[in-house]
């Protein structure tokens, strides 16, 4: 039986010989690690993939390669990220060639050992918190499905480290806080690596008026932390890759999570759950709960 | 100087981190609040982590920190007081840190005094005492052997033996340290230089095919090459290669304040990211792969044409930490013309 990786390089091969796309948008390995890459009909795709590293949240590209015909992989953080961009107006999808996989859950980096003998195994203790929660584990809305679908479901588990940091006493978070903060470098990956940070000019790059700071510190990064937290209120559909990428470590996801947490209590809302789910900032319902209003 | 070889015992290790606290800012590997790797200022010998593993930030901001104050200004009673931060008041010692980042400042040494001499990095730097310790084995995307760097730069490299280190001291400033401390050291025994040929060898370290007399004339007609574009694309300008890089020095210039008072200070800031060269009217790096390019030819061709060393230790961070995992020795290679085989077998449409 063919194995995922021979289906998807055939399935790509063919997308490229019947000229349905110039570019694909996929996962390749080389060198230890899988990566994404932008595959054209000149691609050697022996390299191309999808394992338990394909990290990456591929919609983050589509800026890049706007305008082209695309064939992506998507798996279902693909799947929410190109509903919220399409409920915002954001996305040709009709340019778009949706490859569906079904999805072996990716093994958090930081749980990988030299040997990442942690690949073949099927504990949920090592998969990346969001693939806990995950409730779809076979891309749906899929154009053509390679691999074989997985039944087995994920445990649906809630958001974990966000209550392990609210269970703290108020001090005691603070201080969590404080210190998550200062470890800052201020690179910005959180929000590069963010599907949904497509803004052409962030504020933290705006310079008349000088929203923020360019030093690092707790309360610099704080603001900065914050702010985006607030802009992707409503949007953010936890694919993790702002965590995952920082480099000194933080759980910046915790911040995002309070407020999907929030939104699926309050509204019963699920950001990226149909491309006609409009952002819970911009829909209106006349029973929305309006008790936090003073 | 010529080198000089003592043997330290575990035991005297100890002892000469404590004892040089006393009389030393001494930073090392530990553990932060998350339990991650980090270069830092661990309070007891328990506390320092001896593993290969580099922490993701390099030693580099104990010479060039992220935020340097360059100069404070106070308005008030009629005047203006400007005052220029003191040097630091302690020597620093670098205990235990990697090779590929002790190394690393003697490469960028070169650019801090070339025509400017810059005052506060010199300053750090002048107080700064590298006692490096060797890798036992090459990591997944560590390259040192494939850069010619001079480790000679380096102060002293303790190469962990049986039960003791074996030191090899190579500056001035290296012998001061054993002076310092010298009961706690004891003469080597054998052939020292054959017993660190062989450790290299055995820790896959040795060099061979040095990358940059390799590459460096394939890089300089690799400018307009038509692969960067498919091969750089997917970075996306986060300068996380450039932050952790132990080799990376470029900044930014900022004022912070207002009327009353305020500070100018210099930041980290990197070629990879949007910002960098944009002007008002125009962005000659005006496409995401032309700005990785900067940073790869930068490090690759015109630093070496330049300042003699690459600006580069090997140390993989780049590789490591990068989001989208871009291999910068991969693509010195293939842009060098070392690899007919693009990384991840993408070639651009011909
Ligand atoms: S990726 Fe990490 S270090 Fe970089 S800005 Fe985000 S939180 Fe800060
Ligand atoms: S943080 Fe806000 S302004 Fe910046 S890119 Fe994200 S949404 Fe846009
Ligand atoms: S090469 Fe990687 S680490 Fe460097 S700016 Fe690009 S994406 Fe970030
Ligand atoms: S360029 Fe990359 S490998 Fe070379 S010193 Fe910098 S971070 Fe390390």
């Amino acid at each position: 039986m063919a194995t995922i990786r021979e289906e998807l390089q055939a399935a790509v091969r063919r997308l490229f010989e019947d000229d349905k796309i110039d570019y694909f948008l996929g996962y390749v390995d080389d060198y230890g690690h899988t990566f994404p890459a932008i595959l054209t009909k000149d691609s050697d795709l022996s390299g191309l993939t999808f394992d338990r590293k394909s990290y990456n949240n591929l919609a983050a590209f589509l800026p890049e390669l706007r305008g082209s015909r695309l064939g992506l992989i998507c798996k279902q953080c693909e799947v929410r990220t190109l509903n919220v961009l399409a409920a915002e107006e954001q996305l040709e999808r009709e340019k778009l060639v949706v490859v569906g996989v079904p999805c072996p859950a990716m093994i958090d980096p930081r749980k990988l050992s030299a040997d990442e003998a942690e690949l073949g195994s099927d504990d949920p203790a090592l998969w990346q918190e969001k693939c806990r929660r995950c409730l779809e584990r076979n891309t749906p809305t899929a154009d053509l499905f390679v691999g074989e679908k997985i039944s087995t479901p994920t445990p649906a588990e809630g958001w974990p480290l966000l209550e392990e940091v609210e269970a703290k006493p108020a001090e005691e978070r603070e201080a969590w806080w404080r210190e998550q903060m200062s470890l800052c470098i201020r690179c910005y990956a959180c929000r590069l690596a963010c599907p949904l940070c497509y803004c052409h000019q962030c504020f933290v790059e705006d310079n008349k008026p000088q929203w923020l700071d360019k030093s690092v510190g707790a309360e610099n990064n704080l603001h900065y932390h914050i702010i985006r937290a607030i802009h992707l209120a409503g949007r953010c559909i936890e694919c993790q890759e702002c965590s995952r990428v920082c480099p000194v470590g933080i759980p910046v996801d915790v911040l995002n999570n309070v407020l999907s947490r929030d939104f699926a209590s309050r509204f019963g809302y699920a950001s990226g759950e149909t491309a006609e789910t409009k952002p819970a900032l911009v829909a209106y319902e006349r029973d929305d709960p309006e008790d936090f209003i003073l | 100087m010529d080198a000089e070889y003592y043997k330290l015992s575990a035991e005297n290790a100890a002892g000469l981190f404590e004892r040089a606290r006393a009389d030393y800012d001494v930073v090392a590997k530990t553990r932060d609040a998350n339990g991650n790797l980090v270069y830092g200022r661990p309070v007891s010998f328990e506390d320092v982590a001896f593993v290969d593993e580099q922490p993701p930030m390099s030693a580099k901001a104990f010479a060039l920190p992220q935020n340097e104050t360059l100069v404070r200004y106070e308005r008030g009673g009629g005047e203006i007081r400007a005052e220029t931060p003191e040097a630091p008041a302690r020597d620093l010692l670098l205990f235990g840190v990697n090779v590929c980042d002790a190394a690393a400042f003697d490469i960028i040494d070169r650019v801090f005094q070339w025509d400017y001499l810059d005052d506060p990095y010199l300053a750090r730097r002048e107080r700064t005492t590298q006692l490096a310790l060797a890798c036992t084995a090459l990591q997944r995307d560590c390259f040192c052997n494939r850069i010619s760097y001079a480790e000679d730069g380096v102060d002293a490299v303790a190469y962990p033996r049986e039960g003791h280190y074996l030191v090899k001291i190579q500056t001035d400033n290296g012998r001061r340290l054993v002076e310092r401390y010298r009961n706690l050291f004891a003469e080597a025994d054998g052939d020292p230089e054959t017993e660190i040929t062989s450790f290299l060898e055995k820790a896959g370290t040795a060099k061979r095919e040095p990358l940059l007399e390799t590459a460096q004339s394939g890089l300089a007609g690799a400018f307009e090459h038509a692969d960067w574009e498919i091969l750089a694309s997917t970075c996306i300008g986060c300068g996380i290669c450039t932050y952790t890089c132990p080799t990376c020095h470029c900044f930014d210039i900022q004022d912070e304040g207002g009327y009353v008072g305020g500070r100018r200070l210099r930041t980290w800031d990197h070629c990879t990211g949007r910002t960098f060269t944009a002007m008002p009217a125009h962005q000659p790096r005006d496409r995401q792969y032309k700005r990785y390019r900067q940073r790869l030819l930068h490090k690759f061709w015109y630093y070496p044409e330049r300042f003699g060393p690459v600006l580069c230790t090997g140390c993989g961070r780049c590789i490591t930490h990068c989001p989208v995992k871009i291999n910068i020795k991969e693509l010195v290679e293939y842009f060098g013309g070392l690899s007919d085989a693009p990384p991840g077998g993408r070639r651009h449409a011909p």
